[in-house]
């Protein structure tokens, strides 16, 4: 493994580039939050914690299914993963310098979820560190498919309509606005097949809003894996 | 050394790019020239492992391209013709990230980058962010980061498209002085003739010709290309205008009747047989 491909690569696409691109960081933080406030109106307040509990999760997927513009736009218009290819870095190397890249991105927006989660005390220490495990692994595997769709497309312009599809159908659809519970359990395990929904679940379980269903982290985890294998082994690297 | 053993490629359309070729390169620079379409960059893929053969197989160092990628991989660099700089880092920084891609620890990174970016005239925009800069000088970052790999086996595929005259020169003294041995494409029939050690010429999918500059022109030694308004004998079409090839000697009296006269390149080769690169 490539630590230092791994690492530089993750500081250039992001605190380099946020610069030049701070309106993406400003949208990637704000769309969440614009949920937050619809919620939070409609809800009389009520429903907070929940639009709280799944808004990081949100954030995470976002940013995550987005790297997917990021990679087609490395591969069709910069050419650049043909260069990287003939280096000897590795399709792991490569995802793992993207998805801390994403994490930069989300940063902003982690902070202010996790101070407000902490002034609305729906953390404790325990729940802290595993929110921040959950999010790790929903930035794996959200990172994982957007590896595999950006080898799926012959221009990097079809990739932008297929991130914003899948982006919405994985931050909103799933229980990140409003409780699990209200799901019936066979639509819940349905939209178990995006991370977010397992994640957003553990979620409300760890705030201590709905009841906790540790079957989801399983869910979680293995999904996690199989997204990973899936996406490494789906990308196109060399070409056919 | 690379060798191709019947190397071909037919793409998902049908088109058939390279149509097996094989081949031994053991010169230190080796150009193929053909015109546009012939299947170059095709090649150039396949032998870097950025793309996979149809059928048949190259092995470059003794290691083969599809068996043995990874040993491939870490001993060679490729520089794709349609590659493009990071945009919102710097050139010294575009320098640096490829070379940590290629495993160079930091400071020795550094140091060859800086050393490359002296050598082949980029040192004075180090400092830009690499969107800022002209197509010549983008192109001259990519040739910078093969001359600092220190790798074994270089391809460029049209390393000089798009450069000054004074560019290319710098260009191609960097590539001279290469650590390892170079295999590059070219339009600049003048740069494939000065510059390299042995020239493969190629033509829809297939091999022409190979050999040194001096092989290959020997069949129009001491003679001159005639480029003529009117159809004479013998003469071929070029454009709108005819070619022949007459002795030395014999130049005289054409120039009296108002053709031109030139000196044989590697064009000329390409003419006689048949293929008419200026189409
Ligand atoms: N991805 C592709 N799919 C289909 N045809 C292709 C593809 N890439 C190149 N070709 C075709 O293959 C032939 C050789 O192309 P190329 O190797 O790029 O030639 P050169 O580099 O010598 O100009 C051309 O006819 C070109 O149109
Ligand atoms: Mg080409």
């Amino acid at each position: 493994m490539n630590l230092r491909y791994i690492f530089t690569n993750a500081y250039y696409r992001s605190l380099k580039s946020i610069r030049d691109n701070y309106l993406f960081l400003i949208s990637t933080t704000l769309t969440p939050m614009t949920l937050l406030f619809v919620v939070w109106i409609l809800s009389n307040g009520k429903d907070l914690p929940f639009a709280l509990a799944g808004g990081i999760i949100a954030l995470t997927t976002s940013v995550g299914i987005f790297e997917a513009g990021n990679i087609a736009f490395f591969r069709f218009d910069l050419r650049y993963v043909d260069l990287l290819i003939t280096t000897a870095t590795t399709k792991m190397d490569f995802l793992l310098g993207e998805i801390f890249g994403a994490l930069a991105w989300a940063f902003p927006g982690f902070i202010i979820y996790l101070l407000l989660d902490l002034y609305m005390h729906l953390l404790n220490p325990i729940s802290f560190v595993l929110t921040l495990f959950i999010i790790g692994i929903v930035l794996i595997s959200t990172s994982s498919i957007a590896f595999w769709i950006s080898g799926l497309t012959k221009t990097s312009r079809n990739v932008w309509g297929l991130t914003s599809l899948l982006s919405i159908f994985m931050t909103i659809i799933p229980p990140t606005f409003y409780s699990y519970t209200l799901l019936p359990k066979p639509i819940l395990y349905l939209l178990s097949i995006f991370p977010t929904t397992p994640a957003a679940v553990l979620e409300q379980g760890l705030f201590g809003i709905a009841p906790m269903d540790w079957s989801m982290l399983a869910i979680l985890i293995i999904e996690t894996i199989v997204y990973l294998v899936l996406g490494i082994y789906l990308i196109k690297w060399r070409d056919e | 050394m690379i060798e191709a053993k019947n190397i071909k490629k037919t793409y998902k359309d049908g088109t058939q790019a390279v149509k097996g070729m094989s081949f031994v390169l053991d010169k230190k620079v080796t150009s193929i020239i053909g015109h546009n379409g012939a299947g170059k960059t095709t090649l150039i893929r396949m032998l870097s492992t950025q793309l996979l053969p149809t059928s048949g197989t190259a092995s470059i160092n003794g290691h083969d391209i599809i068996k043995d990628v990874m040993a491939v991989r870490k001993t060679t660099v490729s520089i794709p013709q349609e590659i493009n700089p990071i945009g919102w880092i710097t050139v010294f920084d575009n320098l640096r990230l490829y070379l940590h891609a290629r495993g160079l620890p930091i400071k020795e990174s550094k140091l060859r980058a800086e050393k490359a970016m002296k050598e082949i005239g980029i040192w004075d925009i180090r400092n830009k962010h690499a969107a800022d800069i002209s197509g010549g000088q983008k192109r001259k970052i990519f040739v910078g980061m093969a001359i600092a790999s220190g790798a074994d086996t270089i391809f460029l595929d049209e390393p000089t498209t798009g450069l000054d005259p004074f560019s290319r020169i710098q260009v191609w003294s960097a590539i001279r002085k290469a650590k390892g041995q170079v295999v590059l494409t070219t339009h600049y029939m003048e740069e494939a003739q000065s510059l390299s050690d042995d020239v493969l010429m190629v033509d829809k999918g297939k091999i022409l010709s190979k050999g040194s500059v001096r092989q290959l022109l020997k069949p129009l030694e001491k003679m001159v290309r005639v480029e003529s308004m009117k159809k004479r004998s013998n003469s071929i079409p070029v454009g709108n205008t005819w070619v022949s090839y007459v002795k030395r000697e014999e130049a005289e009296s054409f120039v009296m009747e108002g053709d031109i006269i030139k000196p044989i390149t590697l064009d000329d080769i390409f003419i006689k047989k048949g293929v008419n690169l200026e189409s």
